[in-house]
C-alpha cells in the first residue's frame, strides 16, 4: 500500500502541477493568445488602425521567426470605438471568450482607465504604448506597464528645444489647449517650460474639444503679439490653429505633442503646416537611418498591402516597439510562460533597446513608467514628411 | 376561435395584467431572467447588464418623449449627472451604493426640473435643441468644476457592494440591476395607467386640448421631465458602478441620439417597446461584431469593420422609414392577425 501511495502521490502532484501550468490563460503548447483593444472605427481610428497594423506586422514576423520559444503568437483585436464602456466590454470578452494571456493594445487614456480595475484584479500583463497619462502609473498597478513620456513631459522637452536650440527665450509665448485630459497635460508641460526658463507667457486659451473655428482666438493671439504658440489640440484643431495664423499673416512658431506628428495634420493645414514642430518619443516613419524604423518598414512591405501601408503612422512605430518589449519579456520566461513571470521580466527591464524606435526602456520595483527620451521633429508640408531636428532628450 | 380580451370594468381597464396569458408570460420571463446568469457566460452577462442599465434610462426617456411627446436629446446629460453624483459620493465620500443610486436619480431629477422649464414654452425642434445644449453645458461644468468632479481625469468608482455584500462579479451585479429594471418597468407601467399617465398622453396628442380639459399642462410637463431624468440618473449611477470609471467621454451626445433611436425602433410610448428597442439596437451591434469576427479573420478586416458601421446605420434608417410604429407595432399587427384569423379585423 505504501509503495502505491509513494508512487501515485508524486504522480498525482505532478499531474496537478501540469494541469496548473496548462491552465495559464492564453498559453497552450503551441500558441500564445494576446489581446489588443484599439479604436478601429470612428475618427480616432486613425491611430487605432495604424497601431493594429503594426501589431499584425509583428505577429507575422515573430511567427515567421518560429514564434516565442516554439509557440506561435495570435493577437485578438477588439474595436472599442474610443468609448470607455466598450473598451471594458472588449477586455471582458477577450478574457472570457478568447482567453488572452496579455494585453498589448490599450486604446486611449480614459479607455485604459476603465479597463485598469479588471487588468489589476486578473493580473493581466499589459503594455500601454498608445496614450500615456500619469494616473496609469501613479499609483502603479503591478501588471500595467507604461512606455513613453506623458504629454506634459513631451511638451516640456519640446520647450527645452525651442529655448536652448532655437534660442526662443525672449519671445511671447501662448498656449491654446482643449478642455480635456489631453489639453490639461499639454498645458502642464507648457507651464513647466515657462517656469523653468522664465519665459513670457502672454496668453492661455482654453477651447472646446472639436472646435472648428479659431478666428477669435487667433485674433486675440495677434493682439497679444504672440510669436510662439504651443498647441494642445489634436489633429483638426492643431491644423485649424495653424491655418488661422497663416490667414492672419502671423509669423508664429508652433509646437505640438506627438498627436501633431501625423500626415493628416499636415494635409489639413496645407501650406500653413510647413515648419511646425512636434515633440515625440518615436522617430518619423521616413527616418530609415534608424535601424528599428528600417526593419519595421521592411516588414511592413512584406506583410501589408499598399492600402494598409498608407494607414501607418507614428502609432505604428509605438505599437511595434511595445510589441518588441513584450516579446522580449515572454521570451525571457522560456517555455514555462506565466503571467507572473512576464510581469517579473518586464519589471526587470533595464535600458532595453528597440533599435532606436524608443529611448532605453527601464522599469523597476514600484516603477511602471518608462518615460523614454523625446525627439523634436519638424514638418515638411511639401513632401508630406517629418524630419528629426533634435537629439534625443531625456525627459524630466 | 379567440375573440380578443374584452375589459368590462374600469378596474380591468387599468389593471397591470390584462389577461391570464399576459400573466403567464410575465412569470415565464421572470423565471428566465432569474435563471439567466446560471447559463450565461460572464461576458454575455456583462453585455446583458449593460443592456438592462440602458433599458432603465430608455424607459425614462420613453415616458418623456414617447408618452408625453416632449423630445429630448439631453439624456446623456442626465446620465452624466447621475453617474458623476454616484461616483463622487462613493469614491470621495465612501457612501454606500444604496444611497448613491437614489442620490444619482434625485440629482438628475433636480436638473430635469431645471431643463423642463423651457419645455413649458418650447416644442419640437426648439425643445430638442435646448435639451441638446443641456448635455454640452453639463460636460462643460464637469470639466470646469475640477475640485468636485476631478475634471478631465475622471473618477474610478469602488466595486459595488450592498449591505456589506460585495457584488464582485457581473453575475452578482446582474440581480441588483434586474431588480432596479423591474422597479423601473413597474413604475413606468403604473405611471401610464394612472391619472398622470393619461395627462401625459393628452399633452402628447394636443396640449391645447389637454389644457381645455382642465389638465395643468405646465405642471405635468415638469413632472415628465423630473420622472424621466430620475430614471436616467439612476441608469447613470448604475453605469458608474458597472464600468467602475466615469469621465465625460462616457456620456457623449451620441448616447442621447442612440436612446431616441431605441424608443423609435421599439415603438414610441410603449414600455415593453423601450426595452425591446434597447435589446435590438445594442444586440444588433454585438451580433454584427460577432459575424464580422467570424468572417473577417484575426484583424476583423478593416473594411469589414467599416461595413459593420454601414449595416448598423442602414438597419436603423430602414426601420425608421418602413416601420415607424417600431417592433411593438409589428408585434401588435401579427398578434391581431392571429387573434382575428381568418378575418382581417
Amino acid at each position: 500500500m505504501n509503495w502505491l501511495l509513494r508512487g501515485t502521490l508524486p504522480a498525482a502532484l505532478l499531474a496537478i502541477g501540469t494541469a496548473g501550468a496548462m491552465a495559464e490563460p492564453g498559453v497552450t503548447d503551441d500558441k500564445i493568445i494576446l489581446g489588443a483593444v484599439d479604436p478601429l472605427t470612428g475618427p480616432p481610428s486613425l491611430l487605432g488602425k495604424a497601431h493594429s497594423l503594426a501589431l499584425k506586422v509583428w505577429q507575422e514576423d515573430v511567427n515567421a521567426r518560429g514564434g516565442i520559444n516554439g509557440r506561435k503568437v495570435e493577437i485578438v483585436f477588439e474595436d472599442d470605438g474610443y468609448v470607455p464602456a466598450r473598451a471594458l466590454q472588449a477586455l471582458k470578452k477577450m478574457v472570457e471568450v478568447d482567453d488572452i494571456f496579455g494585453l498589448i493594445g490599450t486604446s486611449g487614456s480614459s479607455q485604459l482607465a476603465a479597463m485598469m480595475p479588471l487588468i489589476n484584479e486578473l493580473g493581466i500583463p499589459t503594455l500601454n504604448n498608445m496614450a500615456v497619462n500619469s494616473h496609469h502609473f501613479d499609483p502603479p498597478l503591478n501588471p500595467l506597464f507604461v512606455v513613453g513620456p506623458t504629454y506634459c513631459q513631451e511638451i516640456g522637452a519640446g520647450m527645452t528645444y525651442l529655448v536652448e536650440e532655437l534660442g526662443l527665450k525672449d519671445e511671447k509665448y501662448a498656449i491654446a489647449f482643449q478642455d480635456d485630459e489631453f489639453g490639461d497635460d499639454v498645458r502642464c508641460g507648457y507651464l513647466a517650460g515657462i517656469e523653468k526658463y522664465g519665459l513670457n507667457n502672454v496668453l492661455e486659451i482654453k477651447f472646446k474639444r472639436g472646435q472648428k473655428d479659431f478666428s477669435a482666438e487667433m485674433l486675440r493671439a495677434r493682439a497679444a503679439g504672440v510669436n510662439v504658440l504651443v498647441s494642445g489640440g489634436v489633429v483638426a484643431e492643431h491644423s485649424t490653429l495653424m491655418k488661422e495664423a497663416a490667414k492672419n499673416r502671423m509669423d508664429i512658431t508652433f509646437l505640438g505633442a506627438h498627436s501633431a506628428h501625423l500626415t493628416p495634420v499636415q494635409a489639413l493645414a496645407e501650406s500653413a503646416g510647413d515648419g511646425y514642430y512636434a515633440a515625440d518619443y518615436v522617430p518619423p516613419l521616413t527616418a530609415l537611418e534608424v535601424p528599428g524604423v528600417a526593419k519595421f518598414m521592411g516588414l511592413a512591405n512584406t506583410y501589408l498591402s499598399d492600402a494598409e501601408r498608407d494607414s501607418l503612422n507614428r502609432y505604428s512605430l509605438a505599437g511595434y516597439a511595445g510589441a518588441l518589449i513584450f516579446e522580449h519579456a515572454m521570451a525571457e520566461c522560456g517555455t514555462d510562460l506565466t503571467r507572473a513571470c512576464v510581469i517579473d521580466k518586464l519589471e526587470g527591464l533595464d535600458g532595453f533597446e528597440t533599435g532606436g524606435l524608443l529611448g532605453p526602456v527601464t522599469y523597476g520595483k514600484g516603477n511602471r513608467h518608462a518615460p523614454t527620451a523625446v525627439t523634436v521633429v519638424q514638418s515638411n508640408a511639401k513632401d508630406k514628411s517629418f524630419s528629426i531636428v533634435s537629439e534625443r532628450m531625456e525627459v524630466e | 376561435m379567440r375573440t380578443g380580451v374584452i375589459q368590462e370594468s374600469y378596474g380591468e381597464l387599468i389593471s397591470l395584467f390584462r389577461n391570464p396569458t399576459q400573466t403567464y408570460w410575465t412569470w415565464a420571463l421572470a423565471i428566465i431572467s432569474l435563471a439567466a446568469p446560471l447559463v450565461l457566460t460572464g461576458h454575455v452577462t456583462s453585455l446583458v447588464n449593460g443592456m438592462m442599465i440602458a433599458a432603465v434610462g430608455v424607459i425614462g426617456l420613453n415616458l418623456l418623449t414617447g408618452t408625453t411627446g416632449l423630445i429630448s436629446f439631453g439624456h446623456a446629460g442626465f446620465l452624466a449627472v447621475g453617474g458623476y453624483t454616484a461616483a463622487i459620493l462613493s469614491a470621495d465620500y465612501g457612501m454606500p451604493l444604496w444611497l448613491c443610486l437614489p442620490a444619482g436619480g434625485l440629482m438628475a431629477a433636480a436638473f430635469g426640473l431645471l431643463v423642463g422649464i423651457p419645455s413649458l414654452r418650447l416644442k419640437g425642434l426648439y425643445l430638442a435643441i435646448t435639451t441638446l445644449a443641456f448635455t454640452i453645458i453639463i460636460t462643460h461644468i464637469i470639466l470646469s468644476a475640477e475640485s468636485i468632479t476631478h475634471g478631465s481625469a475622471g473618477i474610478s468608482t469602488p466595486r459595488p457592494a450592498i449591505f456589506g455584500l460585495e457584488l464582485a462579479t457581473d453575475k452578482s451585479f446582474y440581480y441588483l440591476i434586474l431588480a432596479i429594471l423591474t422597479l423601473a418597468v413597474l413604475g413606468s407601467a403604473n405611471i401610464k395607467r394612472s391619472r398622470i399617465g393619461r395627462a401625459f398622453l393628452a399633452i402628447r396628442e394636443q396640449d391645447i386640448a389637454a389644457r381645455a380639459m382642465g389638465i395643468p399642462v405646465a405642471r405635468y410637463k415638469l413632472y415628465a421631465f423630473v420622472v424621466s431624468s430620475f430614471y436616467a440618473g439612476v441608469a447613470g449611477a448604475l453605469m458608474a458602478y458597472h464600468i467602475r470609471f466615469v469621465n465625460v467621454d462616457s456620456f457623449s451626445l451620441i448616447l442621447s441620439i442612440e436612446a431616441v433611436s431605441m424608443i423609435i425602433v421599439g415603438g414610441l410610448g410603449s414600455t415593453a417597446g423601450a426595452v425591446i428597442g434597447v435589446v435590438f439596437v445594442l444586440g444588433l451591434a454585438e451580433v454584427l461584431n460577432y459575424v464580422i469576427n467570424l468572417t473577417g479573420g484575426s484583424l476583423g478586416s478593416l473594411s469589414a469593420l467599416e461595413l459593420k458601421g454601414f449595416i448598423y446605420g442602414l438597419t436603423i434608417v430602414l426601420f425608421l422609414r418602413f416601420e415607424p410604429d417600431g417592433l411593438m407595432g409589428i408585434y401588435r399587427e401579427y398578434k391581431n392577425r392571429w387573434i382575428n384569423w381568418p378575418f382581417r379585423y
